[in-house]
């Protein structure tokens, strides 16, 4: 196990240069540069040439890479923003990123609380009426984009209904919306890994095998058949969770939901790179932490597993 | 098999979330900033997070609205769209026009209670334009003033040309005679910051240091999230008729105009595609109000990068070709007014122009004589425009077709990145693009010199005509406004006819207030400060 886990981390350094090299120089060959995008239109020559030598971006690239590495390295200090008053990107990420992350867990905890039962349930009814109608939800919910779906939510609970408010992030009530349209696609896409999961496993010699031994349907289920059909899931649901996360942007932005997602779109539109880079840098760091702690997770209920890691 | 356990877990899995569900419905009254009808506070939406606190740097006009309640200058727009003094209560000009004493109103103070003095208004003009800052606009609005550059650039450590003379004394001293400089000092980077609380915050304005003269104080501040105010009672107009102002950020329109339908916001931006549902229903109909504001719309025709806009008769040709009433009309919804000249109506110097009219045989005709009979010859047009405004691309498309049916000339539309986009126009790589110039002082001179002007840096099309030239360098330092006025438009009838830019409209901002918003003030150049709004309902 600890094997394991040293190994992933000596693995994440180079996936972590290698990220942040690639966005450094995806934002240095776009098109346009933060101080145009400040000047807007007032962009003349000069002003252009004088901003871009006070903010250091007259440099050649690979010194402001190497700057930008051996502040990370040194004072673990991501950069300033060029917008937003200067501020430390650092400071940007650490107000904003538990909002993302409180909205990714709620919608995965709402999406695994739904998604799995339904899964489950269909497979058990298999072409029953359950599954079809589980099975048409799954393909409407994969299928609306979150920004359709806001729409519709919006319009029916805050508009018509007025039950519940259409943007901010204040109290409770105002999570509702946002969670749902998050958490829609991954419990239509977790019921289905489980149903077809929960097929394959129920068709195995040993599930038989323990029915035939005189085994409680409640006892098959719990031992055998929910613990096999639920190690494919939890792959998916490591993943499910990073893209949550990054999935979060579109859903911060239509409701105002004060996190790194809103941020990160207008440093996108901006140019910030100092928040583009940092950001993506911590949605790698996340990716990586998820998929390691998916992994243990596997061997911890895999037996199989943890002898192969241990070796 | 059984699949009572599941049923179960599925049950209570829908249990927990409909009762999540539940728990937040409560019949609400509103949405949207404190949760419901504010009282007597004005609720309206920031359309994007506020960019920059900092009068010295802010940009966009969004935000500049927000700073607009909490700081102040020396002179201000009022509602007939003329500068008049604010914390100055009296104004001398030398002969010369080259310097401007201000006599500052006595007994303003800083939100903190500290007393304004003239040598508040050095240090912040100061600190807007030293090298320090970074400020993107301080060069566009405060270049003016002695020594500004040779400070700007670090390569002198005085401003010469602002000081105090005593207290209550500002003396502006400028580089030459422009007669437009005072609409200039209207940007936030002639506005008053208190020095003590700048420099206790590591000489930054942020929200920790948002301390200025204005009729409202900062009471919180939630970045991409939510800015309140609070009336200041001690404003020296009187405390204003609001308690507060709540700014909660919303960067969706549909977000926007559902949280006012729902009663959440007092008054809402309006997107053109809601225009006809908005018409059409008896309530939002009586509450749509409309503000005319100085701006231009334009398909620009640059000679650079495309040799054939060398020749004014197809300029002209393009010029005629283009329906304005249908792209008005159809695209626009008709919200908007036919531009037939350059400087908007409403600014002072804009005078009545006949413009190019439409008249497709006439276009016909100067295309045959410019050698392109029937549009044969002519390379299919590239016309870029920005990404993310409707009614632009709306404007493109009906542009697009014009140029086909009545000059026979294929137009391939390009949406472009904003960003992108400025740095294409601004190396002079777009053949024609459509655009907007909004105002930054409500003076010809920001209309005509500053963007065709030969070698103006916002003349973006290689534009270029002597005579034209000669009459701006004249009006520009023309001491007299009404002989001002006359040699600009005598400029601009000159640009209108060599139609470097087809001038299309200009575009009010379209908007829903509840009826219990009363008081706003408005001009040219946007709302003002919110003294007199009131929303008693």
């Amino acid at each position: 196990m600890i094997t394991i886990i040293r190994n992933r981390i000596l693995l994440a350094i180079p996936t972590l240069l290698i990220v942040s090299l690639v966005t450094f120089f995806l934002g240095y060959f776009a098109p346009g540069s933060p101080v145009e995008a400040m000047l807007g239109q007032h962009s003349d020559r000069e002003t252009i040439k004088r901003l871009e030598h006070e903010y250091g971006l007259d440099r050649p690239p690979l010194v402001q890479y190497g700057s930008f590495l051996a502040g990370i390295v040194t004072r673990g200090d991501l950069g300033t923003s060029f917008w937003n008053g200067g501020k430390s990107v650092t400071s940007m990420i650490a107000e904003k990123f538990p909002v993302t992350a409180h909205l990714a867990i709620m919608a995965l905890i709402t999406a695994i609380l739904i998604g799995l039962p339904a899964g489950a349930l269909a497979a058990l009814r298999h072409n029953g009426m359950v599954d079809r109608s589980t099975m048409a939800s799954v393909l409407t919910l994969v299928s609306l984009p979150p920004f359709v779906l806001s729409s519709i939510l919006m319009l029916v609970f805050s508009l018509w209904l007025n039950w519940l408010p259409s943007s901010g992030w204040y109290s409770p009530e105002y999570y509702v919306l946002p969670v749902a349209v998050l958490a829609a696609r991954p419990a239509a896409l977790l019921a289905r890994f489980m149903r077809s999961s929960m097929l394959e496993v129920v068709r195995q010699d040993y599930v038989r095998t323990a029915y035939a031994k005189g085994l409680s349907p409640r006892k098959v289920l719990a031992k055998h058949v929910l613990k096999n059909a639920f190690l494919p899931v939890l792959t998916v649901l490591g993943n499910t969770f990073g893209f949550l996360l990054t999935g979060s942007f579109v859903v911060e932005t239509i409701f105002t939901v004060p996190g790194i997602g809103y941020e990160s779109i207008q440093s996108i539109v901006r140019r910030d790179y100092p928040v583009i880079q940092g950001v993506a840098l911590l949605v790698a760091v996340i990716f990586i932490t998820v998929n390691l702690i998916v992994d243990i997770l596997y061997s911890v209920i895999d037996p199989r597993v943890r002898y192969e890691g241990a070796r | 098999m059984r699949s009572h356990t599941l049923k179960t877990w599925l049950a209570v899995a829908v249990a927990i979330a409909g009762a999540a569900i539940l728990s937040g419905c409560t019949g609400r009254g509103g949405n949207g900033g404190s949760g419901g009808r504010g009282g007597n506070v004005l609720r309206y939406a920031l359309q994007t997070n506020p960019t920059n606190l900092d009068p010295g740097r802010v940009e966009d006009g969004d935000t500049i609205d927000l700073l607009q309640q909490i700081f102040e200058g020396l002179v201000q727009w009022n509602d007939k769209s003329e500068v008049v003094p604010n914390l100055a209560e009296k104004i001398d000009i030398s002969p010369d026009g080259k310097v401007y004493t201000f006599h500052l109103k006595d007994g303003v103070k800083f939100h903190n209670g500290r007393k304004v003095v003239a040598q508040d208004f050095v240090y912040s003009m100061t600190r807007a334009l030293a090298k320090d800052t970074k400020s993107p606009t301080a060069m566009t609005y405060l270049n003016d003033l002695l020594g500004a550059k040779a400070f700007n650039e670090g390569t002198s450590q005085t401003l010469p040309g602002v000081k105090a003379l005593d207290d209550r004394t500002l003396q502006i001293t400028l580089d030459n005679r422009h007669p437009y400089f005072l609409g200039k000092l209207t940007y936030p980077t002639g506005w008053v910051v208190c020095k003590e609380e700048v420099e206790k915050n590591g000489g930054k304005v942020d929200e920790r240091a948002m301390i200025g003269t204005g009729p409202f104080k900062l009471a919180s501040y939630q970045s991409g999230y939510l800015v309140k105010l609070v009336a200041n009672p001690d404003y020296h107009q009187g405390k204003p008729l609001l308690d507060g102002i709540e700014r909660p950020v919303m960067i969706d329109p549909f977000a926007r105009q559902t949280a006012y339908e729902s009663g959440g916001l007092d008054f809402t931006d309006v997107q053109r595609g809601e225009l006809d549902r908005i018409k059409r229903d008896p309530k939002l109909s009586g509450e749509l109000k409309q503000f005319d504001r100085a701006n231009i719309y334009y398909l620009a025709l640059n000679q650079l990068a495309l040799p054939q806009f060398k020749d004014k008769r197809v300029r002209q040709a393009f010029a005629m070709a283009i329906n304005k009433d249908t792209l008005i009309n159809i695209a626009l919804k008709g919200i908007a007014t036919k531009a037939s000249g350059i400087v908007p109506p409403g600014v002072p110097g804009h005078g009545s122009i006949d413009g190019i009219p439409y008249d497709p045989a006439k276009a016909k005709q100067l295309m045959a004589e410019a050698g392109f009979p029937d549009g044969k010859g002519f390379p299919k047009v590239v016309l870029s425009f920005r990404q993310g405004w409707q009614h632009i691309t709306d404007g493109a498309n009906a542009i697009r077709s014009d140029l086909k049916q009545n000059l026979n000339i294929d137009c391939d539309l390009r949406q472009v990145e904003w960003t992108q986009f400025l740095s294409e126009r601004r190396n002079g790589t777009m053949p024609c693009f459509h655009l907007r110039w909004a105002a930054d002082y409500l003076d010809p001179q920001d209309f005509l010199s500053v963007m065709l002007r030969t070698g103006a840096e916002e003349n973006k099309v290689g534009y270029s005509n002597p005579e034209f030239d000669r009459l701006c360098d004249q009006a520009d330092v023309e001491a007299d406004p009404a002989k001002r006025a006359g040699i600009y438009q005598q400029a601009e009838k000159i640009a209108v006819d060599d139609a470097p830019w087809v001038c299309l409209y200009h575009l009010p901002d379209v908007e829903l207030h509840k009826p219990y918003v009363k008081g706003i003030r408005d001009s040219l150049m946007g709302h003002l400060p919110h003294l007199k709004t009131t929303v008693a309902h």
